[in-house]
């Protein structure tokens, strides 16, 4: 059966070249106007051929159809249409750049979000979604700062972690298994501050895609979702200067030509200022974060492209501090011993990326990457000091190929390596402390993904279109161990009417790495780990089935999904665990299976005077291990069973927008001390006491609901002569958890009156923020 | 990472409202007896009884003391316990503060012994079953005190025979605070601490030394070279073992912070706690005569 399966998706887009012969190429790049942007997932459509085709990552389409007099049309949501009249006598290259909307035409140019909601309708795309960044930057987030992963976490079947955290859990998934890339780099840690604020600076990005369920061939290495953010290339023609001052960070972003349309930049930073700001008045809080983004983008030639992009972010405490001395030879003595503590966190990635267009229908990206995740805990005081490192460097090369087929068939393949290189709890000590914490060095573990994959999209006919697709994955581990992964791929699509259709789908995908944490809380110190002689690959079965509609009058897009996952070679850490500074914590690790399945509904409206979405989830999420919870099965600490997201952006003006969410699940699951006993200790000297748990994740916290307010007042886009303005602000005044309502994140025991209670603490409550964004 | 907590929770304090925390009823776990044992070298085979209660009921890190009243609540003072070994039954008699006694002494090297508990007030039993390990002494033991003009450093050094097969040992470090108090149990505090202090107890396995010998010098903290130590070896179980050493990772406060949960095995069916039967070595040491 899978060998069928294998032969056919091989064979398909042969078959179908065959039958093309008399035909000439249409293609080209869809760009923005003025900035050269691409504009990724446009819609080209030649209607009197009744053919069309969608860009690809990089705005490139392609289109292959007979020679004849045609009428070209390029759209993408918020930008006006254009027409183009062509004789097509031989293949042809078509660049189009499409103008912005200005804001008195964001309500009249209502054919692009047809189009693309009808791409929504008619594609195989499952669990699929995609948001640009003017749309994410109205939705209200903590501290007023404009946040891609709190976003998704709004999103039916992502579910969010601990409140103010960027841990996404997908459809009953686990944290670590969500695929999170940044100009195709894989990025580790994702969240600043404990995960309060994600790693991405709103600025740099361009585009952003999730994918939840049907996941095309060319994605793997994480079973539960892939998030794909693509940074702007920089402008081609001319400078331009974005920023913002918010309450805790500002934000500075410089893109411009260095050769007029031929070569461009793009730089973009994001740092705190708290600790400055507190030292003014005298209160040392010495952290901070940043995030530096840059990318350049060289057009060498119509065929060839390259692309060089980096992100470097760093979490950085220093603290030094004077300690009176403790000499007890001098009593007399004032004198002090010099403190040090410091702790460093980031990640750092950089991509070059070259383009290069084979023929007219032959699309081919060759990338290079390097990913570091580093962590430093480092003190000093007197003769002691200690120094805690954990180190993860990756290399990878990939080759992805587009092959547009024809109007009806769409190939993609590629193959790629990663090589990853740990170094995890190296532990360098010095003075009295060594006989607490003795020097490690850590075990150094090398490890080599290699992956091909090839998928085809092909429509049937106007009803019926198919994606299949097929992924060999495998990982060679330090101790020669092998492990190879086969993953197919499949969706459908049967269209009911010209805005509806239901689609299914079925995707297999393996994951060769783990992060390792606690089930109680979650450190940016958490350990990915990869596949090792001990420790085998998870891997994960998806089944989905949905309905999708657009309603064109209402403007409506509906998207009913129901899915099963199944999850197998979980890891866990035993109970009773050391999770700390555990140089051999492969003998504390156990493995075991998961079940989810669920129903998400998204009710969306892109445009309009009222725009936003609702969301709502029902789902299960269970997991069950031999040597946990005695090896019963057992909830999973995010299973919500009702998740539901209103997010509503209201223009009350052209130039003033309300916007607002509201947010109801119920609460995460806890595993909560509820009896103890005495146990005298070894010697019968004392006692010790002994807490008793209930089972594993069996207590249901208190649901969570939270309502979230954002004002937008921006500046008027015309001067007085009715022409754009250069120089544009918006200010963002708002507030997240207007009525302060406690999301719970876990349960504590509090002494009352009368004795104790359980009760369940929140973190934020009611927080104003003010932001000011600027663009020039 | 102390200090990056505390910077946190300050900087979420600036810059929030925090919310009142919101209240939750959770059913309390039905109380279950608790078994404690010990074997008195030569003497008797002990067994206390108590019964674990709501984790309302008391906390330790709210300073709570333990009160004649909320004590004498959690024995077991009127159980039938009978402890059966090499075909026969012996039963043990109540002693005072829910500790049992056997009138024999009850120790017989890799004998299988049986504990039942019949508990008539709440009409619940519970049984257990545990080997009785062969003593191990100490081959050598003595303390080694490195003075230098800044410091002075107390080491301990053992020595003990290794029998073949997986052996598990627990030696501990008692400092002696009252002289009184003497080597091993007092029956009418046998929840109380006492003045003595144990410093540090050390979980040996043999699979980390080679050969039949196990030899091992390490450093004593919290001791001080005017003091009075008590060191202690036993001969455990590997499931005593593995409670001893759950119990050892969840000490300190990021174990408390991280750790994962664990309800602590336990060999009694129907109950809680630990029935061993080991029975330890004990020296004494004068650290002014060293």
């Amino acid at each position: 059966m899978l060998k069928r399966f294998i032969w056919i998706a091989l064979l398909l887009p042969l078959s179908i070249t065959s039958l093309s012969a008399q035909t000439v190429t249409l293609n080209g790049y869809l760009t923005e106007e003025g900035s050269g942007e691409a504009l990724i997932g446009g819609t080209v459509y030649v209607p009197e051929a009744e053919a069309g085709a969608y860009t690809n990552e990089y705005g490139f389409w392609s289109i292959t159809i007979p020679p004849g007099d045609y009428t070209v049309i390029f759209k993408y949501l918020g930008y006006l249409s254009d027409t183009v009249s062509i004789s097509l006598t031989e293949n042809t290259t078509l660049d189009r750049p499409l103008k912005p909307e200005g804001t008195e035409l964001a309500t009249v140019e209502i054919t692009a979000e047809d189009l693309a909601a009808k791409e929504d309708v008619q594609s195989t795309r499952m669990g699929a979604i995609k948001m640009n960044m003017k749309e994410i930057s109205l939705v209200p987030v903590l501290g007023g700062e404009t946040d891609v992963l709190k976003v998704m976490q709004l999103m039916p079947g992502v579910s969010q972690g601990t409140e103010g955290t960027t841990g996404m859990f997908v459809r009953g998934g686990d944290a670590d298994q969500n695929l999170v890339l940044l100009d195709e780099a894989i990025v580790y840690n994702t969240g600043h501050l404990f995960g309060f604020f994600s790693v991405f600076n709103p600025d740099a990005l361009k585009d952003m895609t999730m994918i939840k369920g049907a996941f095309p061939a060319q994605y793997g290495g994480r079973l539960s979702s892939v998030l794909d953010l693509r940074t702007k290339e920089g402008n081609l023609n001319k400078f331009h200067v974005k920023g913002g001052i918010g309450l805790l960070s500002s934000r500075l972003n410089i893109e411009g030509p260095i050769i007029k349309d031929r070569l461009s930049f793009s730089i973009a930073g994001r740092r705190t200022y708290i600790d400055q700001v507190f030292k003014t008045v005298g209160i040392n809080i010495p952290y901070y974060f940043y995030d530096l983004n840059g990318k350049m983008n060289f057009k060498i030639s119509n065929k060839d492209r390259i692309y060089f992009s980096t992100y470097v972010g760093d979490d950085v405490l220093k603290v030094s501090e004077e300690i009176a001395s403790d000499d007890e030879q001098d009593t007399t003595s004032t004198s002090t011993d010099l403190f040090n503590f410091g702790f460093e966190l980031g990640n750092t990635t950089q991509t070059l990326r070259w383009n290069h267009l084979f023929s007219e229908k032959l699309f081919a990206n060759f990338s290079l990457i390097h990913t570091t995740f580093n962590y430093n805990i480092r003190g000093s005081f007197v003769d002691n000091s200690i120094l805690i490192t954990s180190r993860i460097r990756d290399l990878g090369a990939k080759a992805d190929f587009d092959w547009f087929v024809s109007p009806k068939t769409h190939v993609k393949f590629g193959a790629g390596s990663i090589y990853h290189r740990f170094r995890p709890n190296v532990v360098s000590t010095a003075g009295e402390i060594s006989d607490f914490l003795s020097s490690q060095q850590g075990s150094l573990i090398n490890n080599q993904e290699l992956y091909a994959y090839g998928g085809v999209d092909h429509e049937f006919s106007n009803r019926f279109k198919v994606n299949t697709g097929l992924r060999l994955s495998s990982a060679l581990t330090v101790g020669s161990t092998f492990y190879p992964g086969l993953e197919p791929r499949i969706s459908g699509r049967f269209t009911t009417s010209e805005y509806s259709s239901v689609k299914a789908s079925y995707s297999r995908m393996y994951q060769y790495m783990h992060r390792v944490s606690s089930s109680t809380i979650a450190l940016p110190t958490d350990l990915w780990y990869p596949v090792t002689e001990q420790v085998v690959p998870q891997n994960a079965d998806q089944f989905a089935v949905g309905f999708h509609q657009f309603i064109p009058k209402a403007r409506l897009s509906i998207e009913i999904e129901g899915y099963y996952k199944r999850l197998r070679n979980l890891i866990e850490y035993r109970e009773g665990a050391q999770l700390v500074l555990n140089d051999n914590f492969e003998e504390d690790l156990v493995n075991g299976t998961g079940d989810s399945y669920g129903m998400e509904v998204l009710l969306r409206r892109k445009r309009g005077r009222l725009s936003g979405w609702i969301g709502y989830t029902l789902s299960w999420s269970t997991r069950q291990f031999d040597e946990l919870n005695n090896g019963q099965r057992y909830w999973a600490r995010y299973d919500r069973r009702h998740d539901l997201s209103v997010v509503s952006i209201l223009e009350l003006s052209k130039r003033i927008s309300l916007s607002g969410v509201f947010i109801y699940q119920n609460g995460s699951r806890f595993t909560a001390q509820v009896g103890q006993y005495f146990q005298p200790n070894a010697t019968l000297t004392g006692v010790d006491v002994i807490p008793i748990y209930t089972d594993r994740n069996a207590i249901r916290m208190a649901p969570t609901h939270r309502l979230d307010l954002n004002l937008v007042i921006k500046s008027d886009p015309l001067n007085d002569n009715d022409e754009p303005k250069r120089f544009k602000t918006e200010w963002h005044i708002g507030a997240y958890n207007v009525y302060n309502r406690a999301s719970p994140f876990r349960i504590n025991i509090e002494t009352t009156d009368t004795g104790y209670k359980y009760t369940q603490p929140g973190l934020f409550g009611l927080v104003p923020f003010v932001a000011f964004n600027f663009e020039y | 990472m102390k200090y990056f907590l505390i910077m946190s929770a300050l900087l979420l304090t600036l810059t929030s409202c925090v919310p009142d925390p919101i209240d939750i009823e959770i059913e309390p776990p039905q109380s279950e007896i608790v078994v404690a044992s010990q074997i008195i070298p030569g003497q008797t085979m002990l067994v206390s009884l108590t019964r674990s209660f709501s984790a309302l009921s008391y906390n330790e890190e709210e300073g709570d003391s333990l009160t004649d009243d909320f004590l004498t609540d959690l024995l077991v003072t009127r159980a039938r316990v009978t402890v059966s070994f090499a075909g026969q039954t012996e039963e043990l008699f109540h002693l005072g503060n829910g500790v049992y006694g056997s009138l024999t002494t009850l120790q017989i090297p890799n004998e299988y012994y049986t504990l039942t508990v019949f508990d008539s007030t709440n009409n619940e039993t519970v049984t257990a079953q545990t080997q009785m390990l062969p003593f191990v002494p100490f081959d050598t033991l003595f303390p080694v005190i490195e003075r230098t003009n800044s410091d002075t450093t107390i080491f301990l050094d053992y020595t003990l025979s290794d029998s073949p097969g997986d052996n598990f040992y627990v030696l501990s470090v008692i400092k002696r605070n009252d002289d009184t108090s003497g080597v091993g149990i007092d029956l009418n505090s046998f929840f109380g601490v006492g003045l003595n202090v144990v410093t540090q107890t050390r979980l040996i396995s043999d699979k980390e030394f080679g050969g039949n010998t196990i030899n091992e010098r390490f450093r004593l903290f919290e001791i001080e070279p005017d003091d009075s130590v008590v060191v202690t070896l036993s001969n455990v179980s590997r499931e005593y073992f593995d409670y001893l050493t759950a119990q050892a990772r969840s000490q300190g406060l990021v174990s408390e912070i991280t750790q994962e949960p664990i309800n602590r095995p336990t060999n009694v069916n129907g109950g809680r706690g630990f029935f061993n039967a080991y029975f330890p070595d004990a020296r004494v040491f004068d650290l002014t005569e060293w």
